[in-house]
């Protein structure tokens, strides 16, 4: 039977627990100015939302669509981020045992938490929701207020994406090989499926079932809205984040929801409410003993670092008072790399040698696969302190910083450095110094960003999305964000010096307050 | 009430962690005495139903524990050996949110936490974020949780870790005060903590049981508890040599 009042105990602490910390406050400072920037200035130089050249003009229509569409995409890709957390809480901190030992069931649980992942993500939809309001005001492009049209995208489009988000959360937290940072990787990716999936290239229309975040129920009123005032658009040319100004004004007189539309919606609901029963299903209920208690257990990330870090206490202590630091750097090099398998290194083996097969023009995708493997590695700098509250013992070393923390990101540049090796060859003998130069810039670059994501948040999440985005923008399409490629590699290099200040800022407040 | 252990193993991979591991336990305190890494913390772990054994059976009154967990749930309290808080919740929320997943009714919930609050010596930082308390203090709010709905089987793995002495005479007292008509099992491997008020102790090492008496008739012919209890443990690891 469905306990609700224990369904609501476990979403309010829950919720509680992480709307009273800093980190929720700065997400919703970020939201808030994020939300500024969905609805640009005529001269702002960008368009968020495009079809076809045309803009509708901001009309609360336009300003409800825009923003739930916005809304839906970022957070159901940074959200899943921010709330995939609530289950590990409980496991880390081993209060999960007490609720074990509780007679809540799993269904009961499961839902406490997909409402409060639900309650974190809704908070910061509503904050949308809110600045949707004051932006149509403040670009005062149309006088018309009409809060339906603000608000039923939201409720319709926005609500079910969240439910969905919310609860793919959890069922990756309760299947423990989704539950680390491979987890992140594949949300990433299929998230950009799902995408693919939904749009098609198309604004026309596509069943519910392959429109999970309701970006293709917006996308087809408002190209219906415009194929009257113009038949020739077309609906192959969508912009979301554009960087041009939109060539054409157009009216967007608002949504028909139909009953159709209306039930695709919900049937989002109802799948989110499936997957929680099914996470329930998997939820092992803290059967397996906390990391520390068993040994073994090689699918365990966490665990897998907590051996890594106590395999690394004894060269550190040894390199510290013989004032080795070329040692210093190999322990943790050591401690990075610790607990890998063999065919990690089978396959960052075969992506080196791959490096040497194509041509140089082919090195800067060849480099980006190389360097989104060793991606668990480098998320863990700047983290492992705070992971494993070892700053009582790190931070009273001799020289923590100017000594531990350089070592810790040389470490990750010298990962960089031989995972892109066979590049680092091969340009050099092809006599191109612009290659070389850009792989150069590039591995000092992604260990830079690691370390500062990492001591800035004190968690590896950060990292990983920042640096999946990166990777896709950049590498992966050949972008600006492209951090392989020698035009940019100045551009980069100052990026790293940046985030390397900002990551010495950080770690010099937490040896302040530790 | 009867807790009754029969033959219980555990094994974690190639670890043997509890063998074979039989007691019959009535009302009163046992303490469970074993040196680091004994298998006490995975014993309370089957016994709290929080992991299941790979065999044997663990009854309450009759009723299998393990097919049926429920009903000693809502029995039950435990505090492991290392637990955690949410930080940015206060005592009295924290208190309140196992209550309602004990299924303690919400005003007699309210009650209770008060008067254990101040049992506790916790009443005056009742409403400050437990991110803020001390480790004897959370130990307490650790030990609330435990006692919020009247348990009638009590499992305590390491409780006074973190008190200072005159909370760890406290907890002792409280602890021989509820003992009369429920069972308490005090994990724990400081001799000093059970001596005054089990009623029987079990010693264990390795995953087995080593020996279950009276404190009084264990330490019979020896200078102290501690002293038959090393000498327990000695004698086993010696004929397992």
């Amino acid at each position: 039977m469905i306990d609700l009042r224990a369904i609501a105990a476990v979403a309010r602490a829950d919720f509680h627990e992480r709307t009273r910390r800093y980190q929720y406050l700065a997400a919703i400072v970020v939201t808030i100015v994020a939300g500024t920037l969905l609805l640009p200035g005529r001269n702002a130089g960008y368009e968020t939302f495009l079809i076809d050249g045309y803009r509708g003009i901001y009309n609360s229509a336009w300003t409800g669509a825009t923003f739930a569409l916005l809304a839906a995409l970022l957070l159901s890709l940074l959200g899943f981020y921010n709330v995939k957390s609530a289950v590990a809480r409980d496991r880390d901190t081993h209060t999960g045992e007490i609720v074990a030992a509780t007679p809540v069931s799993r269904f009961d649980y499961a839902m406490g938490k997909a409402s409060s992942n639900f309650g974190v993500l809704g908070s910061m939809a509503a904050v949308l929701f809110l600045v949707a309001i004051v932006m149509q005001f403040v670009r005062g492009e149309s006088a018309a207020f009409d809060l339906r049209q603000i608000a039923f995208p939201f409720v319709l489009v926005v609500a079910p994406a969240l439910a969905l988000t919310a609860s793919v959360a959890l069922l990756f937290e309760v299947l423990p090989w989704l539950r680390g940072g491979f987890g992140n990787v594949v949300y990433f990716f299929g998230w950009i499926a799902a995408l693919v999936w939904t749009f098609d290239g198309r604004a026309l229309g596509v069943p519910w079932w392959r429109d999970p975040l309701g970006g293709n129920l917006i996308l087809r009123q408002v190209w219906s809205s415009l194929t009257a005032i113009d038949p020739h658009a077309k609906p192959s040319s969508i912009e979301i984040g554009a960087g041009e100004a939109a060539r054409r004004l157009f009216v967007f007189h608002g949504f028909a929801w139909s009953g159709a539309d209306v039930a695709g919606r919900l049937a989002w609901l109802v799948v989110s409410l499936a997957l929680v029963a099914l996470a329930a299903l998997l939820f092992d209920r803290f059967a397996k003993p906390a990391r520390s208690a068993v040994r073994g257990t090689r699918g365990d990330l966490a665990f897998r670092w907590r051996i890594a870090a106590e395999r690394w206490s004894r060269p550190l202590t040894d390199c510290v008072f013989r004032g080795n630091f070329g040692a210093l750097v190999l322990a943790e090099l050591r401690l990075l790399l610790g607990g890998l398998s063999f065919w990690w290194y089978l396959v960052a083996a075969g992506l080196f040698a791959a490096q040497f097969a194509v041509d140089t023009k082919t090195q800067s995708l060849v480099v980006g696969l190389a360097w989104i493997w060793p991606m668990l590695q480098w998320s863990q700098l700047g983290t492992r302190e705070s992971v494993f509250a070892t700053e009582q013992l790190i931070y009273p070393t001799v020289h923590p910083i100017r000594r531990q923390f350089v070592a810790q990101w040389l470490a990750g540049v010298v990962l960089a450095l031989a995972t892109a090796g066979g590049s680092l060859i091969h340009l050099t003998l092809a006599g191109n110094h612009s290659g070389v130069e850009g792989i150069v810039a590039g591995a000092f670059f992604v260990p830079t960003l690691a370390l500062a994501c990492g001591s800035l948040s004190g968690t590896t999440r950060l990292f990983e999305i920042v640096y999946l985005l990166l990777w896709y923008a950049g590498p992966m399409n050949r972008t600006t964000f492209d951090f392989t490629q020698g035009a940019y590699a100045p551009g980069y290099a100052i990026a790293s010096c940046i985030l390397f200040a900002a990551a010495l800022a950080a770690r010099r407040v937490r040896l302040a307050i530790a | 009430m009867k807790l009754e252990i029969q033959g219980v193993n555990k094994h974690y991979r190639s670890v043997h962690a509890v063998r074979d591991f039989t007691l019959d336990l009535g009302s009163g305190v046992l303490g469970l005495l074993g040196p680091n890494g004994a298998g006490k913390s995975t014993l309370m772990r089957m016994l709290a139903t929080v992991t299941k054994p790979s065999s044997g059976t663990i009854r309450l009154d009759g009723s299998d524990v393990v097919a049926s967990p429920d009903a000693l749930r809502r029995t039950l309290g435990y505090l492991p050996q290392d637990f955690g808080i949410y930080p940015h919740l206060s005592a009295v929320e924290f208190l309140e949110y196992i209550g309602a997943l004990k299924g303690v009714p919400r005003r007699l919930l309210r009650t209770r936490i008060g008067d254990l609050l101040e049992a506790l010596n916790l009443h005056d930082v009742r409403s400050r974020a437990l991110g803020g308390f001390s480790g004897g203090m959370r130990q307490r709010v650790g030990i609330a949780q435990a006692l919020l709905n009247d348990p009638h089987l009590l499992i305590v793995d390491e409780p006074t870790a973190g008190l200072d002495p005159e909370e760890r005479v406290r907890l002792r007292s409280l602890l021989a005060e509820m003992a009369s008509n429920r069972i308490i099992i005090f994990s724990t491997h400081i001799c000093s903590d059970v001596e005054s008020i089990a009623a029987r102790i079990a010693i264990v090492d390795r995953g087995m049981l080593l020996a279950y008496d009276d404190a009084s008739r264990l330490a019979r012919g020896r200078a102290s508890l501690e002293e038959a209890y090393l000498n327990v443990v000695a004698t086993a690891r010696e004929r397992a040599a």
